[in-house]
């Protein structure tokens, strides 16, 4: 096999071992044949660069587009506020304006809630030790929830970490038990430690579920007035809420 | 199953889809910067660090690295994400306090294990071959990055139906890799 021949099915990955075994040999031995990995290596290098940086870009492009995208949201965010002081202004007959027409609470619960990813537990497909909370997440990542429920609960209390809670509350939340969700995403907000700000959006959102107009105006101002997350689309609902 | 979904995306990236590349990036932009904001970098060095990670991913779904998914697209990119803004916290001398689980950087997290953190830097010689490949024709640099970024094998690029057969390819590709080495060499 010529020296390009070998090379070529090393920038392949298509390597027999026979062959991998020639190329390593080759390499400690033939100098030519070192040059030439070697400046191919260094064009693979080159290329990849060549790539990242005119995908980054494209990136930043993006990133351009959202910002202003968002201005202008946070023009409209601005608007927003004026109407809800005039709103909170005219009182009574607002509301009972408000009553007559009514607020379709399963259609802005299906358009607001979305499941809270798994970004703490990362799945390893070499992990050895299979315990509850890695079937747990496989089993949330699979939107198999009722499984992801067995498992989290079952998880001792030794191993309890900080996050559980809130992804057990998630789980029940696709399960259609809100209620219990609820406890558990509470809970999450008296520990003040992690998920608080995600936790007052999900209990907007039962609140929403359970047509709770009182306690899910209460949940969005404390999301808006104490926390940075979701602040638009916590507006967005307040303002359809009223 | 939410993996067939994942591994669909990684199809339509592979085949070049502009719009999954667009959706992949928004879908996952503001779950990240929510993520991120526990360890307390100003938004820009998120942007920053979200768009290092997505790069990592793509280059990694487009070299064949990353064939399969066994978690979410999601779930991956919050895992480099971590490595990321704890290397660049590490870096800047900063506490990377008790938010950060340090079991994220096992070793034998799959994740990580098809994360190329390399230099970004490259050699005086990379940067010449970077510059010389560059002002290669189209064609040219369309072949050498099947060749040595997709790691396709001639029969690949010959299912493409850009060319007849395999002997074109590699006569082709040998005076591309002979143009740029002679503009290597005028340069030195």
């Amino acid at each position: 096999m010529t020296n390009e021949d070998l090379l070529y099915h090393y920038f392949s990955n298509s390597l027999s071992e026979d062959q991998l075994l020639d190329f390593n040999k080759r390499l400690d031995t033939d100098a030519e044949f070192k040059t030439e990995f070697e400046f191919e290596n260094n064009l693979k290098k080159a290329i990849k660069q060549n790539n990242s940086i005119t995908l980054k870009n494209q990136l930043k492009a993006f990133e351009s587009e959202i910002s202003s995208k968002e201005t202008v949201s946070d023009t409209s965010k601005f608007n927003w506020r004026i109407a809800a002081s005039i709103v909170l202004f005219l009182g009574a007959g607002w509301f009972g304006y408000n009553a007559l027409l009514g607020v379709d609470y399963n259609s802005l619960y299906n358009s607001n809630f979305n499941n809270y990813p798994n970004t703490e537990f990362a799945i390893t497909r070499s992990d050895t030790i299979d315990s509850f909370e890695r079937k747990a997440f496989v089993a949330y990542e699979a939107q198999d929830y009722n499984n992801a429920i067995l498992n989290f609960n079952a998880i001792a209390d030794i191993e309890q970490k900080e996050y559980l809670d809130f992804y057990v509350a998630q789980s029940y939340l696709n399960s259609n038990a809100p209620n219990k969700a609820k406890v558990l995403f509470e809970k999450t907000v008296a520990n003040n430690k992690i998920f608080v700000a995600e936790s007052h959006w999900y209990l907007a959102l039962i609140a929403v579920k359970l047509k709770d107009k009182t306690e899910a105006i209460k949940q969005l101002r404390i999301l808006i007035e104490d926390f940075d997350f979701n602040n638009t689309k916590a507006e967005a609902l307040l303002k359809e809420l009223h | 199953m939410i993996n067939q979904q994942e591994n669909n995306i990684l199809e339509d990236l592979k085949h070049g889809s502009q719009q999954t590349l667009r959706k992949v990036y928004e879908d996952n932009r503001e779950k990240f910067i929510n993520f991120a904001r526990r360890y307390n970098l100003p938004e820009d060095d998120v942007i920053d660090v979200y768009q290092d990670a997505y790069v990592i991913f793509y280059n990694n779904v487009m070299s064949g690295k990353l064939e399969t998914m066994t978690s979410s697209v999601s779930t991956y990119l919050f895992s480099v994400g971590k490595y990321l803004i704890f290397d660049k916290m590490k870096k800047n001398n900063k506490n990377v306090g008790s938010n950060f689980d340090l079991a994220i950087v096992r070793d034998e997290d799959e994740i990580l294990e098809t994360i190329e953190i390399e230099e970004q830097t490259l050699t005086h010689e990379q940067e010449l071959l970077r510059k010389h490949f560059s002002s290669l024709g189209k064609q040219c640099q369309e072949l050498l990055n099947l060749f040595y970024y997709r790691g396709f094998t001639i029969k690949d690029i010959l299912e493409q139906g850009n060319y007849n057969n395999e002997n074109v390819i590699k006569s082709a590709k040998s005076r591309c890799m002979k143009t740029l080495k002679e503009r290597i060499n005028s340069n030195n």
